[in-house]
Parts: C-alpha cells; sequence; structure tokens
C-alpha cells in the first residue's frame, strides 16, 4: 500500500504540471485556430456581394469537373444520392460512381433508375486497380453518368478504380450517403479557378445531417438532431472541422481534407497514384503525399479549405457506431503520422512539418492518453488521499470550463457567420451540447481512440462495420427523427 | 498537487472561465436575436418596396419617371432594401428591365455612390463599387470599370473585368485583352468569360492572341476561338494544333476544333493524336470521334489499334 501510495505520489508529482499545462495549450490553440478562421470569414462575408459564381456557372471556360462516388451496399440512398450529383449546378461535370462489388441491389437500381447501357471499350489504366473491373456502365443521351461495375475491395481502390475513367480537370470525392448543397461545386472549386497554377487540392465542410429535413436529395431545413450524441457530433464538427480546418488553411498547412468532400487536380492525382488501399485514413494519407510530392518537388502549392459549401453526412446516432467510428479514425490518425513521421519537425516542409504535424502529434494523437491518465489518476489520487477534493475539482473545473468556453466560441463564430441553425431550440441544443460533450462523451471517445490507437500499434485487421442508414434520400420529405 | 496555486488563484481562474463562456452564451444570443428583428425588419421592408421595384422595372418609359419619386424620398434601411433587390435583379434581367432598375439605382442614389467608393481606399468597397457598375445600363460606368480593372488589387482587377465583361459594351474589349495575360494577375478564366459576354464585339480582336507570347494567352484564345466564331479561327486553331509549343495550348485547340468541326481538322487532328504528349493524343482522337464518320472511319479505324489504351478507348467512342 505505501509503495503504490509512493508511486502515485511520484505520478502527481511528475505529470500534475504538464498535464494542466496540456490541457491549457490543447484548448488555447483551439481557440486561436476559431481566431484565425473567424478572420477569414469576416473577409469572406465582406465579399459575398462579388464572388462571381453566376458567372462559373455560366462560363464554358470553368474547369470540367469529375465526381467520384463509391457505393457499397447502398440500395436505398444510391439513385437520389446520384440524381442530386448529376442535377448540382456546374456548367461541365460528370458522375462516374462504382459500385464496389455490393450484394444488395444497387447496381441494378442504377441500371434500371438511368437506363443504362454497357460500355464495352477497353479500360484505361492511368492508374493501379486492385479489385477487379467486371463492366462498365454508361448513360445514354446527355447525361454524364458512368458506372463502373467491381468486385469487392475497398473504398479507396473504388475510388481509383473511378479515377481511372475521369476524364475532367478537377476531380471530386464525395460519399454516396452524403448529400451535396446545389452549389457546392462551384464554390469548392472557386480557388482552382482563382488560382489554377498553385491550387492542388480543396476540402469541403461536412456537416451533420441528422435532424434537417430532406427533400428529392436535398437538404431543405436544417435543425439539431433529437439525440443527444449526434447534436454532440454537431457542435464537435462545428469547432473541429469548420474553424479548425479554415485555421490551418489560413496557415497553409491544412493536412486533413475529408473523404466526405475533397477536390484535387486530377494530373496531380494520378501523379501521387490516387488513393492508398491499404491505409485506413485514406484522405488524410492522400493528402500528406500530396504536401509531400509538392515540397520535394519544390513546386509551389496551396491546399485550401472552403467552409461555405457542404456535404451532409449522417454521423453516428448509436455508441457502438460511434465507438468503430471513432477507432478508426485514430488508428488511421496514428498510421499516417507513423508513416509520415520523417516530414515531423523537418524545416523542409514548411508549415505543415514545422506546426500542424507537431501539432497532430501533441494535440490530436496523444490527447486520449492524457484524457483517460486524468479520469483514472484523480479517482486513484481520491482513494489514497493524495488530492485534497476541492481543490482538484477546481483544477478538472479549469479544464472543462476551458473546453466548454472553445466550443461556445465556435457557436457564436457559426452564428456570426454562416448561422445554419435557425430556430431559439437549435441555439439551446448547441449550448447544452457544447457543455454535455464534457459529461462523459470526451472521455468515451478517448477511450475508442486509444482502442484503435492500440489496434493499429499491434497490426490487428481493421473492421468498417456497418453504419446503419434512414435511407433519407428515396424520401420525398423525411421529418425529422423521433416524430411519427 | 496543493502546492502548485493558491485556492484563490484556481478559483479566480474557474470564476474566469464561467464568466466567458457566459458572456459567449449572451453573445451568441444577442447576434441571433440581432438578425432575427433585423430578418423581421427587412421582410416587412421588402413588403412594401418590392411591388414598386417590380412595377417600375417594367413600366413603360414614360411612367418611370413618376415611380421614381418613391425611391428618391427612401432613406436608411428602406433605401438599402431597395438597392439591394433592385441590384439582385440587375443579375437575371436586360434590355428595358434593366434599364428601368438602373433608374432606380440612381434614384436611390447607389450609382452616385458606388463611382464615388471606386476611389476608396479600401480595395473591398472598390471591388463592390466595380460589381454594381457592371451590372447596370450606362456607357459611363464602363471608364470607371476600365480604371478599375488597373486597379493595385488583384481582386479588384478581377472584379472589375468580370464586370466589364457584364456591361457587352465594345468599349470593354482593349481592357479585356490587356488583362488576359497571366501577369495581369487576373484568372484566365474571369478574362475568358468576359471575353465571352462581349462576343458579338471581341471576335475580330481575339484572333491576335494565338500570336501571343503568353501561353496563358494563347490557350484561352485557343478556347475562345470557337464559342465566339472568330474570324479565321479554323486555319489558326489547326495551325496551333500542330505547331504550338504548349500542350496546354494544343489540347485547347483540339477541344476548340471538336466545337466546330470543319474537315481540313480531320488530317491535323490525326496528326496530332501520335503526339509525344499522352493529354493532345486524347483531346485529339477524342475531338475525332465526335466528327461525321463519313470524314473519320479511315483515321479511327486506325486509331483503335493505337498502342495507347487511352487513343484506343477514345477512337472507339464514335456514335456514342
Amino acid at each position: 500500500m505505501d509503495v503504490a501510495h509512493d508511486v502515485l505520489s511520484a505520478i502527481f508529482a511528475a505529470l500534475a504540471i504538464p498535464m494542466l499545462i496540456y490541457f491549457v495549450a490543447i484548448n488555447t490553440s483551439y481557440l486561436a485556430l476559431i481566431a484565425l478562421a473567424s478572420r477569414h470569414f469576416a473577409k469572406v462575408i465582406r465579399r459575398s456581394s462579388f464572388t462571381g459564381e453566376r458567372s462559373m456557372a455560366a462560363s464554358p471556360l470553368t474547369p470540367g469537373i469529375s465526381v467520384l462516388m463509391s457505393a457499397y451496399n447502398e440500395e436505398n440512398v444510391i439513385a437520389g444520392s446520384v440524381r442530386s450529383v448529376i442535377d448540382l449546378r456546374y456548367p461541365d461535370h460528370e458522375v462516374i460512381v462504382v459500385n464496389d462489388g455490393s450484394s444488395d441491389a444497387t447496381l441494378q437500381i442504377l441500371i434500371d433508375t438511368f437506363g443504362l447501357v454497357p460500355d464495352d471499350r477497353e479500360h484505361p489504366v492511368r492508374i493501379h486497380v486492385r479489385g477487379h473491373i467486371r463492366q462498365v456502365w454508361v448513360a445514354p443521351g446527355d447525361i454524364n453518368l458512368t458506372v463502373v461495375d467491381k468486385e469487392n475491395s475497398g473504398r479507396s481502390d473504388s475510388l481509383n478504380a473511378a479515377l481511372r475513367f475521369a476524364e475532367r480537370d478537377l476531380v471530386v470525392m464525395v460519399d454516396a450517403d452524403s448529400l451535396i448543397d446545389p452549389d457546392a461545386l462551384l464554390k469548392v472549386s472557386k480557388p482552382f479557378a482563382d488560382d489554377p497554377e498553385n491550387t492542388v487540392a480543396t476540402g469541403g465542410m461536412v456537416r451533420a445531417v441528422n435532424g434537417c429535413r430532406v427533400n428529392r436529395g436535398r437538404v431543405v431545413e436544417v435543425g439539431m438532431p433529437r439525440q443527444l450524441l449526434a447534436k454532440i457530433q454537431v457542435v464537435e464538427y462545428l469547432r473541429a472541422f469548420l474553424l479548425g480546418r479554415t485555421g490551418w488553411s489560413q496557415l497553409n498547412g491544412l493536412i486533413i481534407i475529408s473523404g466526405a468532400f475533397g477536390m484535387f487536380r486530377r494530373d496531380i492525382l494520378l501523379e501521387v497514384g490516387g488513393l492508398d488501399a491499404d491505409s485506413i485514413g485514406e484522405d488524410f494519407e492522400l493528402v500528406m503525399r500530396i504536401h509531400r510530392l509538392m515540397r520535394q518537388s519544390k513546386r509551389p502549392y496551396r491546399v485550401t479549405f472552403v467552409a461555405e459549401p457542404v456535404s451532409w453526412t449522417e454521423v453516428p446516432s448509436t455508441l457502438p457506431v460511434l465507438a468503430r467510428q471513432r477507432r478508426r479514425w485514430h488508428r488511421g490518425l496514428w498510421e499516417v503520422l507513423w508513416k509520415y513521421r520523417g516530414m515531423t519537425f523537418n524545416p523542409r516542409y514548411g508549415v505543415v512539418g514545422m506546426v500542424a504535424l507537431p501539432f497532430y502529434w501533441l494535440f490530436e494523437l496523444l490527447v486520449p492518453l492524457f484524457e483517460l491518465s486524468s479520469v483514472i489518476l484523480v479517482p486513484l489520487g481520491f482513494a489514497f488521499g493524495l488530492l485534497d477534493y476541492r481543490y482538484s475539482l477546481l483544477l478538472l473545473l479549469v479544464c472543462y470550463a476551458y473546453g466548454f468556453f472553445v466550443s461556445l466560441a465556435a457557436l457564436v463564430v457559426e452564428e456570426a457567420s454562416f448561422h445554419r441553425y435557425d430556430s431559439w431550440r437549435d441555439l439551446g441544443s448547441c449550448i447544452w451540447a457544447a457543455l454535455a460533450e464534457n459529461l462523459g462523451y470526451r472521455q468515451l471517445t478517448a477511450f475508442w481512440r486509444l482502442q484503435g490507437w492500440w489496434a493499429g500499434l499491434r497490426g490487428t485487421k481493421q473492421e468498417w462495420g456497418v453504419m446503419t442508414r434512414s435511407g433519407f434520400l428515396e424520401e420525398t420529405v423525411t421529418v425529422r427523427e423521433g416524430s411519427p | 498537487m496543493l502546492a502548485l496555486y493558491s485556492y484563490s488563484g484556481v478559483f479566480a481562474v474557474v470564476l474566469v472561465f464561467t464568466f466567458a463562456s457566459l458572456a459567449a452564451i449572451v453573445l451568441v444570443v444577442a447576434i441571433k436575436l440581432s438578425r432575427r428583428i433585423h430578418g423581421a425588419r427587412m421582410l416587412r421592408l421588402t413588403e412594401r418596396i418590392r411591388p414598386a421595384i417590380l412595377q417600375t422595372a417594367v413600366s413603360e418609359q414614360d411612367e418611370v419617371d413618376d415611380n421614381l419619386v418613391l425611391f428618391r424620398s427612401l432613406r436608411g434601411r428602406a433605401r438599402r432594401s431597395a438597392e439591394s433587390m433592385a441590384t439582385r435583379m440587375l443579375y437575371d434581367v436586360t434590355g428595358e428591365t434593366r434599364t428601368n432598375l438602373t433608374h432606380i439605382l440612381i434614384a436611390c442614389g447607389t450609382i452616385e455612390r458606388a463611382v464615388a467608393r471606386t476611389t476608396s481606399s479600401v480595395p473591398v468597397r472598390r471591388a463592390r463599387a466595380a460589381e454594381i457598375l457592371g451590372l447596370i445600363d450606362s456607357p459611363d460606368a464602363v471608364g470607371h470599370l476600365i480604371r478599375l480593372a488597373q486597379d493595385d488589387s488583384a481582386e479588384v482587377r478581377s472584379v472589375a473585368t468580370r464586370a466589364l465583361g457584364r456591361t457587352g459594351r465594345p468599349e470593354a474589349i482593349t481592357a479585356l485583352l490587356a488583362a488576359l495575360p497571366s501577369s495581369s494577375g487576373v484568372p484566365a478564366v474571369i478574362v475568358g468569360s468576359a471575353l465571352l459576354e462581349v462576343a458579338h464585339h471581341s471576335a475580330a480582336a481575339i484572333g491576335a492572341g494565338f500570336t501571343d507570347k503568353d501561353p496563358a494567352v494563347r490557350r484561352t484564345t485557343a478556347i475562345l476561338a470557337s464559342h465566339v466564331m472568330s474570324p479565321g479561327a479554323t486555319p489558326r486553331l489547326i495551325h496551333a494544333l500542330s505547331t504550338d509549343d504548349e500542350p496546354l495550348v494544343r489540347i485547347a485547340a483540339a477541344r476548340s476544333l471538336m466545337r466546330l468541326q470543319p474537315r481540313d481538322a480531320v488530317q491535323p487532328l490525326y496528326d496530332a493524336a501520335s503526339s509525344e504528349h499522352s493529354g493532345v493524343r486524347v483531346a485529339a482522337t477524342t475531338a475525332l470521334a465526335t466528327f461525321p464518320p463519313a470524314w473519320t472511319l479511315a483515321v479511327l479505324k486506325d486509331l483503335r489499334h493505337h498502342p495507347d489504351v487511352d487513343i484506343r478507348r477514345a477512337a472507339s467512342a464514335v456514335g456514342g
């Protein structure tokens, strides 16, 4: 007992100050990113009257876009999803859907809905694809739709297969279960039109569709989900994706573009060899590979986050699905950070090497370790009489109050800029979610993230699992969750 | 741990964050509330002003002056609301309606203020001014836009260039052609699109770009040539396809020839299908596959045995 007491005392003595500094630093860094993002949003809003989108939408000179979509067992949503992408407002875009060996009626629904006919021409071989391509289908007439039917080989390999058939100068990857805003292609491609020489990739914002009203593949009314788990993710996405990534983009240190909505120059994508089919964090890995290529070949370039175009995706609303997602994300984070460890603190890679990657090591990868350590150590400290209750609780309160304040700051910026959530009830939900996030959610996700990291270290096989979906795209109008 | 900081110090930090959080909540509520109040006011104003704007927009010339009395009397939010509505409508109308909406903006003092802002020290204000001046039906606006197209700020130059195109006036051509080189800092998409908007005036002038030293100019010219039906476009495009050093120019020429479909281009496109640059090869073959089959039967048959699979595939696309 005395030994345990002494060991714990030593641990407390060694970790007390570093952990406090760590939690203050992580929240301060987020606050700094939010400040950078809010400054950028203010600039964007001041320029909203002369974006030139109308001109872009009508011009034959606007660069063409290939929309790549991988679909695996998406029979509930595929028809509406593809139709909504075809109908996006853009002067020149083609859609390439890969049926990744679905065991349901995904392919047949596509064939029937769009009257597809076989395309028996030879397949292009611009990029290596593992899964055997069985048949290519094309839509007759003016619809620019190609469907590639191949054996199951995963999302990354499927998107590589789609990339083989892409003919336009720009390529955007979207998920079959996501909904894209009608003007999203115009907005996310704007940096390419404004700076065609330097822009190599852009990412759009991903928001939660849970709780929104959807009509014919379009989000027609934005609302907060009813389930607390999904509400918390809405706030989390706002803070980490909308504001965090905008901040990184302003620093020219954006290293993650969401796979649900990322646009790339096709030539660059082919040059780096497409997505890594073995990577779990394939989107992160791809952006890192692009950074490495551009830096090593000393070419000027930009990777930009565009906050306004939105891809709406269903976030997990049950604990098991959320757990799987977070394990996968953190494992992917670890694997990519480890793979590109040579770039970390390497001045050759500029802001990416000297700021972004160290930040992700310290404040993204290690955070669950610190979070759970405090969850375990503090009760032990109480049990061994090493901690004063009032004092320890006050310190914990400092950490969580700061975290709560950071989330609120994100809400303030969202409300002052895009204000997608209109009702008072939604605002109340957001504030409640920002508070509730600290009461179990953060600790749970920290646990899952550690599990994912551990699985990565052990090299166990990654299971993707099944995400239960509501099939909102096929409904004429989807009422909010929980409504009769 | 107890020795780290005093109770009172930690308690003070907790209090600071608590008050900061409360302040953030108050702020977010205040922002939402002010937006709601502003939105409701604007809605009321819109309901009041929209009928007058619509009526004026479709009025006959002799009725316009009577309707403008109301707009001259507007102040504050009401005036801004009218400006905003009329400006938004201007994007979608032409002819007499455009002229009438311009009169509304003149009556509101919008044009006068926009002209004054063209010399503002703030680039965003100059850009906004350029956007408004590009929408209205006024020959005087072109002079201001030409000046703004040479502004110090690349952003202002871009907006002014786009606005010059929207005016549709022949005086804009020289300034637009001057913005074509990459050194202008105006994206080629913007300049090209603007030149397309004044196509009936710019068709002849565009041809000179084929011989420019700047590849960006030659590329944009090659793209535009087929859209504006530039006189003598076909031989120039064929020449660019066959001889230009820059693959992107040759690709643009092939795509333009695909639009024009001149019979003379079949052999040059067939030759380009054996180019050392894969992009040129594919663009040339893709173009050939869209030509009338009677002209291309032999060459496409040959290209279907090309060593490059992309060429074989593109050559097989004939007939859909």
